[in-house]
């Protein structure tokens, strides 16, 4: 165990490494820094998708749609004046709720069914989601402030960052952290992993593994929810959709980069994905390349999934 | 990872990459290439003699058939020029000579979309209210009919006849712009088209109207993909001829010297960002940066843009990309503490929703535009506030709205070049607006056509965006330099 453990850490560090040291070589090293923000966003979407996909093996294209929810939430609230602490909240509660009765509606009765229909049935909730906030919010763009408007607080590699920025990386490593611990040392956390693999034996030593989906999807959803009120006030600009036109496909690349079922993984994952982004449209070389960062991020997935398919720090089935 | 899981993922990776490696929308550069088409031989000709045989050269099909020199003369002369045997690759531009032999015909005047019997002429208009740049659907809803319902209360068209207007979302894709061009036409029976917005839309459509003979108009974007084009007109200048002006803006009244360019990754915008990088150079300012705009760009994507922008010391940044872009490009640019001065060529940069959602961080942003803003239509246009207000129900009038009514207002102007409504069909439209009168509307600027030249159009307003009140304000009205 430690082993292995031991063997994924120096993976992590030795990619790391591999990265920044080319980035320098290349004087791309701006871009590590902007990727490190923009993955960070991905990471969080990656860390929700990884959550569900470990416990109950479901690829679920919803995520992205609690985090539109939240976002649709908080532009609500803020623009009828309600203080912007209160806003966050209510924002998060939408998502929660949203992603609970995604669970109780759709994933619940097709608890049994082939993983692909699970697959499907989320896809079907996202286009759902993206249906009525066109039908109910309109097709239009919408801005909305972050909570913390100092821009440029201190430059890295010439890259200056913001304070909406450092919240978001702050709060995805305390709650990576915070997502390790519950899974690896409380009595729930292990529940739900004993549940992921072996559900009937759990429901025999009396653990309801329905009300363990519950919540498992709700956490999801407040996952996703943090990731849209932190990451899109950033861009400010949002419309119906946002967070999956924008962040899913990244976010499902950097779950499967991190190894799908590791929580630091999907981390990792996220950062290295919006280095590449980064890097890909940054890049002299890779100026004339149409549709280099989309490119970029894919190539590299394909990469990892034929020499690595277990992704950087997952375990092989 | 099971075996499955691995194989889901890999399929769903090779779709997207696919998608991702054409660089843009699917279908600009089938559509945008090649320009004329064959078939549309038949419909030319008609009574004011301007049949010119077949296409270009360009078989729509693929197949390089293009069979001219069977259109009809009419009454006052023959095809001109002939068709065409030779351009037959979809990927050539134009190639073709005409070799073939105009013959006079017999072909009817196509009045498609004109209905005596019930006084109406039906045109059909689409534009993005989905999609990565949404304009807003309702304002279109609003202000796309106020024009004529205005006419049809003052002064009327013709001896009495009311124009329908049908609406589709092009959901900012040029094959969908080009289906829903087609349904318009096929199903609706529309007149003419009209292209509301989106370069790539607008390229798309109007070489599927050029294809069937229909006519198109619309603010004037790009020129590649639309040169050429028999039944195309541009309301304003293109962007590649914008650039002069621009040049001039920046030299002699922004007083900077080191510019940078951000183009979205599209063929269409290739010959705007030629023609700005050669009149800058010409002006004598210097091109610091050159960044090519992936056309999905995200927040990071585009803040990642503005960093290199940054980084070469751009103080101006010529902006040619959807509105979504440069308002995440500026919001990056913004929270890195760089606040250059945007500048670029219309349409869509310049409307009020950019300036409320953008401001502080696109500061004093100079956009051209074919339409001038809320702040001085009122002084151009005294009918338009008022119309909006009455056929719009009760609505607030917004600068969507003054881009419609501008439009139709041209139509009409040139509607109002003929006799009678019996004498209008597609070919006399095409040849009557060409024939070189020149259009004037008092809100986009004036054009002429020739036989040949599609882009009339003589002058561009200047906006500026102001952060005090949220909006774009006009700074210069049918600017012919600066």
């Amino acid at each position: 165990m430690d082993t292995l453990l031991e063997r994924r850490a120096l993976i992590s560090a030795a990619v790391t490494v591999f990265i920044v040291i080319l980035l320098f070589v290349f004087n791309l090293q701006r871009a590590l820094v902007l990727g490190a923000i923009g993955g960070a966003a991905y990471g969080f979407m990656a860390l929700g998708l990884v959550l569900v996909y470990k416990s109950s093996g479901v690829f679920n294209f919803a995520q992205g749609e609690f985090g539109t929810v939240a976002v649709f939430a908080l532009w609500g609230a803020t623009s009828n004046d309600i203080p912007y602490p209160l806003a966050i909240l209510l924002a998060l509660v939408a998502a929660v709720v949203t992603g609970l009765v995604t669970e109780r509606i759709v994933i619940r009765p097709l608890f049994d069914a082939p993983r692909v229909t699970l697959l499907v049935a989320t896809a079907g909730v996202a286009l759902l989601a993206i249906g009525l906030e066109f039908w109910f919010g309109e097709p239009k763009l919408r801005a909305v402030e972050p909570a913390l408007g100092r821009l440029g607080r201190f430059k890295l590699f010439g890259a200056a960052v913001a304070d909406q920025e450092i919240l978001l990386i702050v709060v995805l490593l305390g709650l990576g952290i915070l997502l390790a611990l519950f899974f690896n040392r409380t009595n729930l956390g292990l529940a739900i992993l004993g549940a992921s693999q072996e559900p009937t034996a759990t429901e025999l030593v009396g653990i309801s593994v329905r009300r363990l989906s519950s919540f498992t999807w709700a956490l999801s959803a407040l996952l996703g929810g943090l990731a849209g009120v932190l990451a899109v006030p950033i861009a400010k600009t949002f419309g119906p959709g946002v967070m999956t036109s924008g962040y899913l496909i990244p976010g499902f690349t950097a779950a499967v980069l991190g190894g799908m079922t590791s929580l630091p993984g999907a981390f990792v994952g996220g950062t290295i994905v919006g280095v590449a982004q980064a890097v890909a449209v940054t890049a002299p070389a890779m100026e004339d390349v149409p549709g280099q960062s989309a490119l970029a991020v894919f190539v590299l997935l394909l990469l990892v999934l034929v020499i690595r398919p277990q992704g950087l720090l997952g375990k092989s089935a | 990872m099971k075996r499955n899981t691995r194989t889901w993922i890999m399929i769903l990776c090779a779709a997207i990459i696919v998608l991702a490696a054409c660089g843009q929308k699917s279908g600009v550069s089938l559509t945008a290439s090649g320009g004329g088409s064959g078939d549309s031989g038949s419909l030319d000709g008609g009574d004011e003699g301007f049949g010119d045989g077949g296409g270009d050269g360009t078989s729509t099909d693929g197949t390089g058939s293009s069979t001219g020199g069977t259109s009809s003369g009419g009454t006052t002369g023959g095809g001109t020029s002939g068709g065409t045997t030779g351009g037959t690759t979809r990927t050539g531009t134009r190639t073709g000579t005409g070799t073939g032999t105009g013959t006079g015909g017999t072909a009817a005047p196509d009045r498609t979309g004109i209905n005596d019997a019930e006084k109406t002429i039906t045109i059909g208009i689409h534009a993005p209210v989905t999609g990565a740049a949404p304009i807003e659907q309702k304002t279109f809803e609003y202000g796309k009919d106020v024009y004529w319902d205005w006419l049809n209360d003052n002064g009327k068209l013709f001896d009495g006849y009311r124009v329908i207007v049908k609406f589709r979302d092009d959901q900012f894709d040029p094959v969908t712009a080009r289906r829903k061009c087609a349904e318009m036409v096929e199903q609706d029976k529309v007149f003419l088209l009209i292209g509301g917005a989106g370069a790539d839309q607008i390229t798309a459509c109007a070489n599927y109207a050029n294809s069937k003979g229909i006519p198109y108009l619309s603010a004037g974007v790009n020129t590649e993909g639309l040169d050429g084009l028999r039944t195309y007109f541009a309301l304003s200048q293109t962007y590649a001829q914008q650039s002069k002006p621009l040049a001039q803006l920046i030299k002699n009244q922004i007083g900077k010297t080191k510019v940078g360019l951000a183009v979205l990754d599209t063929k269409s915008f290739a010959d705007a960002r030629v023609s700005a990088i050669k009149e800058f150079q010409a002006a004598g300012l210097q091109i610091v940066a050159d960044k090519k705009v992936p056309k999905t760009a995200g927040p990071n994507e585009a803040k990642a843009v503005a960093g290199d922008l940054q980084s070469a010391g751009a103080e101006v940044v010529y902006a040619l990309v959807s509105p979504t872009i440069f308002l995440y490009m500026a919001q990056g640019a913004a929270s890195n503490a760089y606040f250059p001065q945007y500048v670029g060529p219309g349409v869509t940069n310049g409307l009020n929703t950019v300036a409320k959602l953008g401001c502080p961080g696109i500061g004093a942003a100079k956009f051209f535009s074919p339409f001038p803003q809320l702040d001085v239509i009122d002084s151009m246009d005294p009918a338009y506030k008022p119309a909006y207000k009455k056929y719009a129900t009760e609505q607030e009038a917004d600068d969507i709205g003054i881009a419609l009514w501008g439009l139709n207002k041209g139509l009409h102007q040139m509607f109002k070049a003929f006799p009678d409504a019996k004498s209008l069909s597609r070919q006399s439209f095409i040849a009557t607006v060409a024939g070189g009168q020149t259009f004037e509307t008092g809100v986009y600027p004036k054009v002429t056509y020739g036989p040949t030249s599609r882009f009339g159009a003589d002058s561009v307003h200047l906006l500026t965006a102001d952060c005090q009140t949220q909006q774009y304000r006009t700074t210069t009205r049918f600017a012919k330099g600066f």
